[in-house]
């Protein structure tokens, strides 16, 4: 009889452990099969995670909002970040909501604070993980290419409402990882 | 008995039966329990053996997929993220099925599932970029394991359970948010101790097990203390050293060494740091009415904890010091006066705003303890605390010499009037045992 709940017991832990990662997959397939493109400029720069590997930061450009004065936002609320696209089809954040928008493209977050007009949103992504020998030399990609042009790298995500999955990176129009092959190894700066 | 001495006495038998010290009933009864011995420690051996196994593969799993093996597509890769935690599974369900429940299996197992799992997540999360929240990460990883402790009945994962989730604490309360659920979910491998403490609390593994629990309490209670009445800390943490070395006394006092005595050892050691510092200026000077967290970072319902451990740590401790004293065991009072110092420095420095009357107290009372070991080390020949009592004192006079908040006269009258002190009682105790001899 014991042994019999043992079983029970292990299998729906076994099911419960395969669920998690597989929901976790899932849910991002499905918004990068379903949604929307959008570019974001940013920096990256180069750190270490232990368990993930080598990824590159990721500090996006656009990381605040206009907010009307009298708005109480608190530290740390979720709320909805409206989504627009500048004249070089780059994504700026145009405004902050409580309420889920209903017709705007939108992204779900947090917000940081607040100062004045001005709401500071946590970036909803700040990694892009990369193969350890390629992730330092894409930030040495980056910078040396940001110094030849304007700062030209950005992300392009998709947004499937309001949550955001990282499609790829790009220096130029060139995917990251393109963008080293064809420039091998660039020297350290 | 150590397993050289227990080889000797089995060398011993067959001259000992042979010159009729002993009968063949005896010798082999003798035989019987001190091969058992030997190997219950081999035993040991590949139970340690097998955790170091486990983890190596784990962790080395984790590294290999770390590397990013970015020419792999989605598909191969969420085949990769899966393929560990389904070997764990599938070795798992064999461990059960063959009832291979040996330590050994039990423990490797259990850490190679374990990190399987953490693998699984860390794959997924590195595949999709997923943000870096360390703090989520420890916490969805160690819900997902808690489960593998009491299927196996693995004591490994018990430990990094503890670990992650006070790993977990500490991000939540530094990222502004409060770690409240620390408690209640670090209380769900109270089960797994009781069972492994039941049948012999001074076995090796709910040993280790008090070793994690003793050392993560003093990092959690600081963590998850909301800090709303500046310096109540120092209630709380003299009240939790006396209180673990109290409870450790109470409950394991016959422990046979240093190692089966984690409450004690860390409720003393703990005890006296925090009783150095409270020699100095600086923990005094925080006391007040002044907020350290405001804001969005400021939890009310989270500091109904610092208000409760304020009050129910202290009576905790008293009672058990009432209880220890009670059963013939004053020396308790050396460290279980901590607590009611502890609330009396408080009250004084809160009281008066002057920081003098609680440093006072504190010299006073490390010296006290100090020569206090030194005396009870003396009297019963122990060594051991001779030492530390010389420690104690050496240390204390060393940190004065050094105080410049002291002034040269006060300091410099001081150690004269000590130290002549001292050579008083010792010519007396030299004159009356000249006079006895």
């Amino acid at each position: 009889m014991k042994t019999k709940w043992i079983w029970i017991l292990f299998l729906a832990v076994a099911a419960i452990q395969l669920a998690v990662p597989a929901s976790m997959i899932l849910k991002r397939e499905h918004a990068l099969d379903h949604g929307t493109v959008f570019k974001f400029r940013t920096a990256p720069v180069d750190p270490y995670d232990a368990f993930r590997g080598r990824y590159v930061a990721l500090s996006l450009e656009a990381r605040s909002a206009p907010v009307e004065l009298d708005q109480d936002f608190e530290h740390n609320e979720k709320v909805y970040a409206l989504l627009a696209e500048d004249a070089e089809g780059f994504a700026y954040f145009s405004g902050v909501r409580r309420q889920c928008p209903a017709a705007e493209p939108y992204l779900r977050t947090r917000l940081n604070y607040v100062s004045g007009t001005n709401a500071s949103l946590r970036q909803p992504f700040d990694r892009f993980y990369m193969d350890e020998n390629e992730a330092p030399a894409a930030e040495r990609a980056y910078w040396q290419n940001s110094a030849r042009s304007n700062q030209n790298a950005y992300v392009q995500v998709r947004i499937e409402k309001g949550f955001c999955v990282i499609e790829d990176l790009y220096v130029g129009e060139t995917p990251i990882r393109e963008y080293l092959a064809q420039n091998p190894s660039p020297r350290p700066r | 008995m150590s397993q050289k001495q227990s080889r000797w006495l089995l060398g011993e038998l067959p001259t000992l039966l042979n010159e009729g010290v002993i009968d063949g009933g005896a010798a082999d009864r003798l035989r019987q329990h001190y091969e058992s011995a030997a190997g219950k420690s081999r035993n040991w051996a590949l139970t340690v053996f097998g955790i170091l196994g486990g983890t190596l593969v784990g962790l080395g799993i984790i590294l290999l997929l770390a590397h990013n093996w970015a020419d792999l597509s989605r598909a191969a890769r969420t085949v990769l993220a899966f393929s560990p935690l389904a070997a764990s599974l599938i070795l798992t369900g064999w461990i059960l099925r063959s009832g291979k429940d040996s330590a050994a299996w039990r423990e490797g197992g259990g850490a190679f599932w374990m990190l399987s799992i953490g693998a699984a997540i860390a794959l997924v999360a590195q595949t999709y970029h997923i943000p870096g929240d360390a703090g989520r990460f420890a916490l969805t990883w160690m819900l997902l394991s808690l489960p593998v402790i009491y299927l196996l009945n693995a004591t490994g994962p018990a430990l990094a359970y503890l670990a992650g989730m006070t790993f977990w604490a500490v991000d939540a309360q530094e990222g502004g948010g409060h770690a409240l659920l620390f408690w209640p979910l670090a209380a769900l491998i109270l089960p797994h101790i009781v069972t492994a403490a039941r049948e012999n609390a001074y076995a090796s593994r709910p040993v280790v097990l008090f070793w994690g629990i003793a050392l993560a309490l003093c990092v959690a209670i600081g963590v998850t203390l909301e800090k709303v009445l500046p310096g109540l800390w120092i209630i709380v943490y003299g009240s939790l050293f006396a209180g673990l070395y109290l409870a450790g006394e109470f409950w394991f006092g016959d422990a046979p060494s240093f190692w089966q005595k984690p409450f004690q050892v860390v409720g003393s050691i703990g005890g006296m740091v925090l009783a150095f510092m409270l020699t100095y200026e600086w923990p005094w000077e925080e006391i007040g009415w002044h907020y350290y967290r405001h804001g969005a970072a400021y939890h009310g319902f989270a500091a109904s904890l610092d208000y409760a451990l304020a009050a129910a740590l202290p009576v905790t401790a008293i009672a058990l010091l009432v209880s220890a004293v009670r059963r013939g065991k004053p020396h308790a009072l050396f460290l279980g006066a901590l607590p009611i110092l502890a609330v009396l420095g408080y009250a004084l420095v809160a009281q008066t705003n002057q920081e003098t009357g609680a440093l006072a107290l504190f010299n006073l009372y490390v010296f006290i303890v100090g020569i206090g070991q030194l005396v009870r080390g003396f009297r019963s020949r122990n060594i051991g605390t001779v030492n530390a009592g010389l420690l104690i004192v050496f240390a204390l006079i060393l940190l004065r010499f050094f105080d410049e908040d002291l002034g040269f006269v006060f300091r410099g009258v001081v150690f004269v009037l000590l130290g002549a002190a001292f050579l008083v009682v010792n010519l007396v105790l030299a004159r009356r045992k000249g006079a006895t001899s």
